[in-house]
């Protein structure tokens, strides 16, 4: 099952999948920045966010289009996961948060254009896309076990040299 | 030799992937401020101000002007055809409607608080058909090309102190605004309300409709 997981194939297909969802967020976004800096606010992160709204409004959606850019081009890609899934990390404990707190927010995921709201769905879609985003942070499973003991091991980096 | 080169490489990679991320984060920084500022050099301006201004601090214009205040121009615009925008408030309470002389927006979550307090006279200013074939429960239907030729009509409307909330298809639909500035400048009513999202937006939301035409 771990090999599985950690097959070259599986890891690129899901890095090309998460690559192209997290383009169609940060587009969806840039469409419309002040609603998407409404939604965030609607979130009400207080007290700590309630004057970076608008700055995060700003950056995240090209944070994520350099990292749709880096999965979906394989330039860099683990780099890229591990954006992605910081970022869908953020945005369900958000998500969360509200559902706690009993708040009815659009969730601003995808722009304006989706009108999804937060719920129980949101939280496991997001769930999902995260679990695609760690698989592919994951390095192929290429390498004999022996080699890899190796890292564990600075004494036999410093006999070889 | 081979085994030496394998794991330098796999101790180099986790600084690799993390140079990769520090890379990513901050020329997404650069970019989006750098967008930003372009917009807010453009013509018109459409970029907005680097720190959102604190919301709380007109308690009684709750969200008044937050689509302006949020692109820098000043809260309430009077040269808007539409004063400003009614929000709920933080905790989810009824807004305040500040009576400007002029029509002022509404969001969908807004309008919903409303509906369910019951706290608005609802307007639906689209035609008898369209009104028929779906409407928010308990909104009087006024289309717009009767309604502005029968002015004693709109003058009839009592709601009773609440504001009114006029909306129509949404999109590029025009009816609300003109009904709400008839209500406003021919019929002296106070305190409306135009909620440009409309119908569609409304039952894209999931909200309670109705069919039928009117009693």
């Amino acid at each position: 099952m771990s090999a599985l997981l950690r097959h070259p194939v599986l890891i690129r297909a899901a890095q090309i999948a998460i690559g192209l969802l997290m383009a169609w967020a940060a587009l969806a976004k840039l469409s419309d920045l002040p609603a998407f800096a409404q939604q965030i606010h609607n979130f009400r992160i207080y007290p700590f966010f309630e004057f970076g709204e608008n700055l995060a409004a700003m950056v995240l959606p090209w944070i994520e289009i350099l990292a749709a850019l880096s999965l979906i081009l394989g330039v860099r890609p683990r780099a890229g996961s591990v954006v992605s899934a910081a970022l869908l990390g953020v945005f369900t404990l958000a998500v969360v948060a509200a559902l706690a707190r009993g708040l009815n927010v659009e969730c601003g995921c995808f722009g304006t254009a989706s009108g999804s709201r937060v719920g129980l769905a949101k939280v496991l879609e997001n769930l999902g896309m995260l679990a695609l985003a760690l698989i592919g942070c994951q390095r192929a499973c290429s390498e004999p076990p022996g080699e890899r003991r190796a890292v564990a091991s600075p004494r036999e980096v410093s006999t070889e040299s | 030799m081979q085994e030496r080169l394998l794991v330098e490489s796999t101790g180099r990679d986790p600084e690799c992937v993390l140079r990769g991320v520090a890379g990513i984060v901050i020329v997404g920084v650069l970019l989006g401020l750098a967008f930003n500022q372009l917009g807010r050099m453009g013509s018109p301006p459409r970029g907005m101000a680097w720190i959102a201004e604190r919301k709380t601090e007109l308690p009684s214009l709750e969200g008044l002007g937050g689509a302006q205040e949020r692109g820098g121009a000043p809260a309430a615009n009077l040269d808007d055809p539409l004063g400003g925008v009614v929000a709920a408030g933080e905790d989810g309470s009824l807004p305040e409607v500040p009576d400007l002389g002029q029509p002022l927006r509404v969001d969908v979550s807004t309008v919903k608080r409303f509906y369910d307090a019951g706290a608005a006279m609802i307007v639906d200013a689209r035609d008898a058909e369209d009104y028929a074939q779906g409407h928010i429960p308990g909104a009087l239907n006024l289309p717009s090309e009767q309604a502005l030729s029968d002015p004693a009509r709109l003058e009839a409307l009592d709601p009773g102190g609440r504001p009114i909330i006029v909306y129509c298809g949404g999109g590029a639909c025009e009816a609300s605004m003109h009904i709400a500035e008839a209500l406003i400048y021919q019929a002296g009513k106070r305190r409306v309300l135009v909620y440009e999202g409309g119908w569609p937006e409304w039952v894209a939301q999931g909200y309670p409709g109705k069919t039928g035409a009117e009693r």
